[in-house]
């Protein structure tokens, strides 16, 4: 891919996210499976595959945002739960920081994904260190920033690093949000599905450029 | 896992095909947004509620749709709350009405999406309040709401709430008997079998032959301790008294009592339940004055049950007693 992308490369991107999550759904449910319901992978195939399709219905010589922004209505309006709010705001938030744009430089990209990050932590209430999703985004968004004068491809590849650092560091943490921080120390050990879901976020960005 | 189902990811859309059909004088259907409305709606001029959240809770919270409780519930997947598009079909249906209070249990996925429901709605021009119901006591005192979650008490408030939008009051009187309600209230439960999620396909904790967990929540999360089964009288103490410390009852009090099922329990045994909550209230000098025993806030086929512990003034006690009739709850005007 070139050094800007484009709308068609923004669905390109949307796409290969909607279709790692979708793949991932049983190995996300397994994971939820340590603390939570079991059910994270399901919620969230749901509502990437309702993204996927409220995505292929914008017709073509759409800009970016609209993209993002249709992307974001199926994550939200699918399989619901507290992961369907959670991740709708990160999409949600990333087609505002593209309103205007026919194009996104690697600057735009980090961008979009620190005001998802924002919104995602004004919504759920998480910081850092909480087992949550934002032990993964935090550090990816922080990445994409630091290497955004890097070219894409590094850029995102060690954003997709930093993401799964964020996973592996969940393991040894205690949950200080959502449904699992009632297991207290029972949720040392198991890694945040949550989290694993915004590393198989970051794989497709990255795979982008392979 | 057995049950009795088709296809685990079709139970929900399912359920409440068979739900309308059963209730079809009462209630229909918008299938698209898994809600479940009155046939027959309110006056326009009174406000609506408006309740919801994860399946596997039945009769909550389409049960309590009806005449004297709700105008609208949502469902979600089994244990997660709905999303905000189907919130937002449902909150459409209300719009004529005098203004509409969501009643919300103290979840992060319930009180996300109904918060971004609300806010979209409001953008439209809706007069929309909460209440977050947080009646949990086994987990955290009331200086940490957000460790309280919102159990079976929750019927309660929809039961007050609604006889309050029924008879007329407007949106800010029916909020404030909410979180009245929602202020003298406590529940504890305990489960001795966990259930099993549908899409799961096993259970999500286990417990020994002869264990139970203590003051866990209605989706089989955490409590607050495993133990020994106990007799039921001893359950029941435990449970009591920690509602009682919580909610702050004293002698001469007046209290409404909820034994609900979480599911796997027969009434037999909630019946048990519900004679040790009735000596030990006579014991603290509480006077119930409204009790409900049987499968109100289920946790799909979990065993276990929970106490809930509500304190009344006169207001509150009438409201209770005002007449509902829902599926799941259908009582006459009183006296008659």
């Amino acid at each position: 891919m070139p050094e800007t992308i484009d709308a068609g490369g923004v669905r390109k991107i949307l796409l290969l996210m909607a279709d790692k999550i979708i793949a991932g759904r049983d190995r996300l449910n397994e994971i939820d499976s340590g603390i939570g319901d079991a059910d994270h992978g399901s919620g969230m195939a749901q509502s990437f595959a309702k993204a996927r399709e409220r995505l292929e219905s914008v017709p073509p010589g759409a800009d970016i945002a609209a993209l993002i922004k249709a992307f974001a209505s199926g994550v939200m309006g699918g399989g619901g739960g507290a992961s369907g709010a959670l991740f709708g705001a990160l999409f949600g938030e990333g087609a505002k920081t593209a309103a205007g744009k026919e194009s996104l430089s690697p600057a735009d990209l980090a961008a979009w994904w620190r005001a998802g990050l924002a919104a995602v932590q004004a919504r759920g209430k998480a910081k850092p260190g909480d087992k949550t999703m934002v032990d993964a985004l935090e550090p990816a968004a922080r990445a994409l920033e630091e290497n955004s004068a890097a070219g894409f491809g590094s850029q995102t590849a060690k954003a997709l690093e930093a993401a799964r650092q964020g996973v592996e560091a969940t393991k040894g943490m205690l949950a200080g949000q959502g449904r699992s921080r009632y297991a207290g120390e029972r949720s040392l050990g198991h890694q945040d599905a949550g989290a694993t879901s915004v590393a198989l976020l970051l794989e497709a960005l990255a795979s982008a450029w392979k | 896992m057995k049950k009795i189902i088709n296809q685990a990811n079709r139970v929900v859309p399912e359920m409440l095909e068979g739900f309308e059909a059963t209730h079809s004088r009462l209630v229909r259907l918008l299938p698209e947004a898994r809600a479940v409305l009155r046939r027959i709606p309110k006056s326009p001029g009174k406000v609506a509620l408006i309740s919801g959240g994860g399946s596997g809770h039945e009769p909550a919270h389409a049960g309590y749709v009806g005449f004297g409780m709700l105008d609208a519930a949502v469902a979600g997947n089994v244990f997660a709350s709905p999303n905000p598009e189907q919130l937002l079909a449902a909150l459409d249906e209300l719009k004529n009405q005098a203004g509409i209070l969501m009643i919300i249990k103290n979840y992060s996925g319930d009180v996300m999406n109904f918060g971004i429901a609300a806010e979209m709605a409001a953008e439209k021009g809706a007069i929309i309040e909460k209440v977050v119901v947080n009646d949990d006591v086994a987990l955290a005192g009331r200086d940490k709401p957000d460790w309280r979650r919102g159990i079976a008490g929750t019927v309660f408030v929809h039961k007050i709430a609604g006889a309050a939008a029924e008879k007329g009051m407007r949106l800010a009187e029916v909020r404030e008997l909410a979180e009245r309600a929602v202020a003298g209230m406590g529940s504890m439960g305990v489960a001795l079998s966990p259930c099993i999620v549908p899409e799961a396909g096993k259970p999500g904790f286990s417990l020994g032959e002869n264990e139970m967990e203590i003051g866990l929540g209605i989706h089989g999360e955490a409590g607050a301790r495993k133990t020994a089964v106990l007799p039921a009288d001893e359950i029941a103490g435990e449970l009591f008294a920690r509602i009682r410390d919580d909610v702050g009852l004293k002698s001469g009090d007046k209290v409404a009592v909820l034994v609900n099922g979480l599911g796997g329990t027969p009434p037999l045994e909630l019946y048990i339940l519900a004679r040790a909550a009735r000596r030990l209230a006579d014991q603290a000098g509480l006077n119930i004055s409204y009790s409900l025993v049987g499968n109100y806030m289920t946790s799909l086929e979990m065993a276990g049950a929970s106490l809930t512990l509500l304190r009344l003034d006169a207001e509150l006690e009438e409201l209770l007693a005002a007449p509902a009739l829902t599926p799941a709850i259908y009582q006459p005007a009183p006296g008659q």
